[in-house]
């Protein structure tokens, strides 16, 4: 599916976890690393956990739980995204959001300590002021499709 | 006094006076927890948090454990095993105030190899 001038046919797949690997995700793209958008999000919660978020809306991303009950799906705010946390060891690996019927998500780059030496310098994000309407259209907009089985 | 607090505010950590310096590493469990930690002893930190509100993760050789809050995961010290009035509490300066750590000197320190300060 051509669009912006690329396709998916040479997508790679990355694998994150958490520190223990209770948790984790497949991210696929075709963007190499050094390509990648790098977003710290200037929220209180990104903030403290010095998140680094990318997507790629022609990507996809499917987390993956090896232990069972190790996710926590902490949510705040608005309450509109769900924040993936593992119990045992404290890493934030990325965010899901459902709208539509669809799901969409994040991850968060320092889940992928192989190429977290590779990625841009992150570039700071102000979202407090968007409306909500606005926030999900973003989300569609910019966030991974979640892989459907 | 400073109050280190996680994002959801069940853990609160005080402590009296501003971290002397802070400390970035890059081992592989600092770097995801994109923690900044700022040191003190047991006796110049106190928790402030519900029985339950925190879990330790103890990884590797076992010698440090790694609190977070159990509600919003944030990372909020690290303490050793073997505890005494004066072993380390290590608080994450990331739940401070940010005025309470501006102008502090930030170490790299190589917890991924050398186990040096690389500044």
């Amino acid at each position: 599916m051509p669009s912006g001038g690329r396709t998916l046919t040479s997508s790679h797949s990355h694998e994150g976890a958490c520190h223990c690997r209770a948790i984790g995700f497949v991210y696929r793209t075709a963007l190499e690393p050094q390509q990648w958008p790098i977003r710290a999000c200037q929220c209180t919660f990104c903030r403290t956990h010095v998140a680094l978020s990318t997507s790629d809306p022609l990507g996809s991303l499917r987390f993956i739980e090896r232990v069972p009950a190790a996710l926590n799906r902490y949510r705040f705010g608005r309450k509109t995204a769900d924040f993936l946390i593992c119990r045992e060891c404290g890493a934030y690996i990325g965010a899901t959001m459902e709208s539509g019927g669809k799901s969409f998500g994040i991850i968060n780059v320092r889940a992928l300590q192989s190429v977290l030496d590779l990625v841009r310098e992150p570039q700071p994000m102000h979202y407090e002021n968007e409306g909500s309407g606005e926030r999900l259209a973003r989300r569609e907009a910019r966030w991974t499709p979640i892989a459907v089985d | 006094m400073i109050t280190a607090s996680c994002h959801c505010g069940a853990v609160r950590i005080e402590v009296d006076t501003k971290p002397r310096s802070l400390t970035s590493c890059n081992c592989s469990i600092c770097r995801r927890l994109g923690a900044l930690w700022a040191y003190y002893t047991r006796r110049e930190a106190r928790l402030a948090s519900s029985k339950g509100a925190v879990s330790a993760y103890v990884w590797g050789d076992k010698v440090i454990e790694f609190y977070h809050c159990n509600t919003c995961g944030c990372p909020t010290h690290y303490e050793s095993v073997e505890k005494s009035i004066d072993s380390r509490f290590a608080v994450n300066a990331r739940c401070m105030p940010e005025d309470a750590i501006s102008g502090v000197v930030v170490r790299r320190f190589d917890g991924a190899s050398s186990w040096k300060y690389i500044d």
